[in-house]
């Protein structure tokens, strides 16, 4: 019917410019550079980060180090001494590590839970979907915090890691729904058909294929999540539902109120410090949405 | 029970596929019967919603729902794909039927290089240790033409043109020699001169392989390039099947001869192209007796109440239509 030619016209654009692959994580970077506030966010968080990690060697005192009790903040205490006359910057720097450290593994839990359940919900739909977000709702419309004292308040133990399963426990609705959305529209592009008819495995579409398109999406809701899980830690212990045994800042701020009107810095700086790494966290964040480039809330 | 082959790769019998939505059941394959010889390239062709998609999906038994296959064979050597179980269906997926789909830039998952895509398709089916991978998919990707595939092969698909993407759709539909190949639409969205290209490379590929191939499509242009028979569909039905030469040159059913009409020719002069009146019928609710009847020109009273049988009217040559009753 028609002749047509047989020249190979795309194959002649064999050399192509090709510039120098940066790797995505850089890409990322560039991006994120781009806006103040999240350098910013960045900065603030892995600062706080080293903080946390180098505690031991970084703090001026031991923290079992006790001097003259309730020194007001001087060039030896730069943030004053607490009511048993321990070193209040030293108490900061190891805050640090069990507050991040809470933040971090609760949020791990929740993203593994809200992942999981994200993921079989929005790729299976019908009853498996109906039932996993029906769950999810129920713990959604619930005060969060009111579901955090009533669950914590069911162990006899309030170890740290009681309190890490709680907040984890608690958090992934959110998640789960946006992970269910997006794999409703994921599911119905040509690629995961084209999978589907190579006969990969409804596992293999669901963690190879989809996860990977999604996982800008699951870092960004993660990392705004961290001073959630900080601000409840805080919260649960400042109210007396948390491990007195650990330093968290939490438990700074629960030991300095008594202390409030006569030695304001016992409870000023814990509380600066949670304000400054919550406010990190969610500028990263934010920033990491717009550099990934994902719409979200509003 | 076994199926008599006698030189089929494909066989189908009485299949239908029917969508459960509100508003009814959509007969959107009804009792369709057809066959695929060994190495044959078979063509089926017909206007949008006619059901030629869902009929290359039921072969591989990817109808989602409100889809589902209600009845009819699917013979596939020598056994009825029909009745296998989901994770049997899987091993015969990619491995001895395969696929391509007629959005080649969409076929492709973003985040991923066009190699490791090629190479997922290969581990599914095949045993490849790691060093071996990369030379197979550099010899597949070269073999379907896409220059320089070592390099390539890092590309992701937007780096990637259509043409190109289709190469490497083939690439990996090919990359487990199946006996059948389904291309449904496979240039559709391609320029002119690519649409050419991906055809002679079928071509090539087919002789290469030695396999199958259903390809489906609404351009008698493109059905003419490769195809040994066509099957025409009209709303869910075959309504004629013949070897290539006989549809172009001695098709009976009036559909049929619509439809050639409808197609520019550089030969014969005319003023307007020939135009089928009215519309595809809705499948819920499709017209009794011919479901062609009410476009049909030769229509007579019966063709309201009948519904043709399709029958052999010389050997090869099958039409339904009254006026060959």
């Amino acid at each position: 019917m028609f002749r047509r030619s047989r020249r190979n016209a795309e194959d002649k654009k064999e050399k192509v410019h090709r510039p120098s692959r940066a790797t995505r994580l850089f890409v990322v970077l560039r991006k994120l550079k781009k806006s103040e506030m999240a350098i910013a966010g960045l900065g603030i968080v892995s600062f706080m980060s080293m903080v946390a990690l180098l505690a031991p060697i970084i703090a001026p005192y031991a923290p079992e180090w006790k001097g003259i009790a309730r020194q007001a903040p001087s060039m030896e205490h730069f943030f004053g001494t607490d009511n048993l006359g321990r070193d209040m910057l030293t108490l900061i720097m190891h805050g640090a590590r069990i507050s991040i450290y809470v933040g971090v593994a609760s949020v791990l839990i929740e993203v593994v839970i809200g992942l999981s359940v994200g993921m079989a919900a929005g790729y299976f739909g019908g009853i498996i979907d109906e039932i996993l977000m029906r769950i999810a709702d129920v713990i959604f419309t619930l005060p969060t915090l009111m579901m955090l004292l009533l669950a914590v308040s069911m162990f006899q133990v309030r170890g740290i890691h009681i309190i890490i399963l709680v907040i984890g426990g608690l958090g992934w609705p959110f998640l789960a729904r946006v992970v269910r959305s997006e794999y409703l529209s994921f599911r119905e592009e040509t690629y995961v058909e084209a999978a589907k008819s190579m006969g990969a495995t409804s596992w293999r579409i669901m963690v190879r294929h989809i996860l990977p398109n999604i996982l800008s999406v699951v870092i960004v809701i993660a990392t705004m999540d961290i001073p959630w899980a900080i601000l409840y830690e805080a919260t649960l212990t400042f109210l007396g539902f948390g491990d007195p045994a650990s330093s968290s800042w939490g438990v700074l701020l629960q030991r300095g109120e008594e202390h409030l009107r006569t030695s304001w810095w016992i409870m000023t700086f814990p509380g600066v410090a949670l304000l400054i790494t919550s406010l990190g966290f969610n500028l990263l964040g934010d920033g990491l949405r717009d550099a990934l480039d994902i719409k979200l809330r509003e | 029970m076994k199926p008599p082959t006698n030189g089929a790769v494909l066989r189908i019998n009485d299949l239908k596929t029917y969508y459960y939505i509100a508003e009814g059941v959509v007969k959107a394959i009804d009792r369709v019967s057809m066959k695929i010889n060994e190495e044959e390239a078979l063509g089926i062709v017909g206007e949008s919603g006619c059901g030629k998609s869902t009929l290359a999906h039921s072969i591989l038994r990817l109808i989602r729902k409100p889809g589902k296959i209600v009845g009819g064979e699917i013979w596939f050597e020598g056994e009825n794909l029909l009745r296998k179980s989901e994770g049997e269906m899987r091993k015969i997926r990619g491995s001895k039927i395969a696929m391509v789909f007629q959005n080649p830039t969409s076929s492709l998952n973003p985040v991923f290089t066009i190699g490791s895509q090629i190479a997922e398709a290969i581990k599914l089916h095949q045993n490849v240790q790691k060093h071996e991978m990369k030379e197979k998919v550099i010899d597949i990707l070269g073999k379907v033409g896409i220059a320089s595939p070592s390099q390539r092969m890092k590309d992701y698909p937007h780096e990637y043109s259509g043409g190109m993407c289709q190469r490497a759709m083939m690439a990996m539909a090919l990359s487990c020699n199946p006996k059948l190949l389904i291309a449904d639409e496979p240039t559709t969205n391609l320029d002119v001169t690519i649409q050419a290209q991906i055809l002679d490379l079928v071509r090539i590929l087919r002789k290469e392989f030695n396999a199958s191939i259903l390809l489906i499509g609404h351009d008698f242009g493109v059905m003419s390039e490769l195809c040994d028979r066509i099957v025409v569909m009209y709303s869910g039905k075959v309504v004629e099947s013949a070897d290539l030469k006989t549809i172009f040159e001695g098709a009976k059913h009036p559909y049929t001869n619509a439809l050639l009409e409808s197609i520019p020719r550089i030969n014969v002069e005319k003023d307007r192209l020939h135009v089928i009146p009215g519309d595809v019928p809705e499948l819920i609710k499709p017209p009794p007796g011919c479901r062609f009847h009410p476009r049909c020109e030769q229509a007579t009273e019966a063709c309201g109440k009948e519904e043709p049988a399709i029958i052999e009217i010389e050997k090869g040559h099958e039409v339904a239509c009254l006026l060959y009753n």
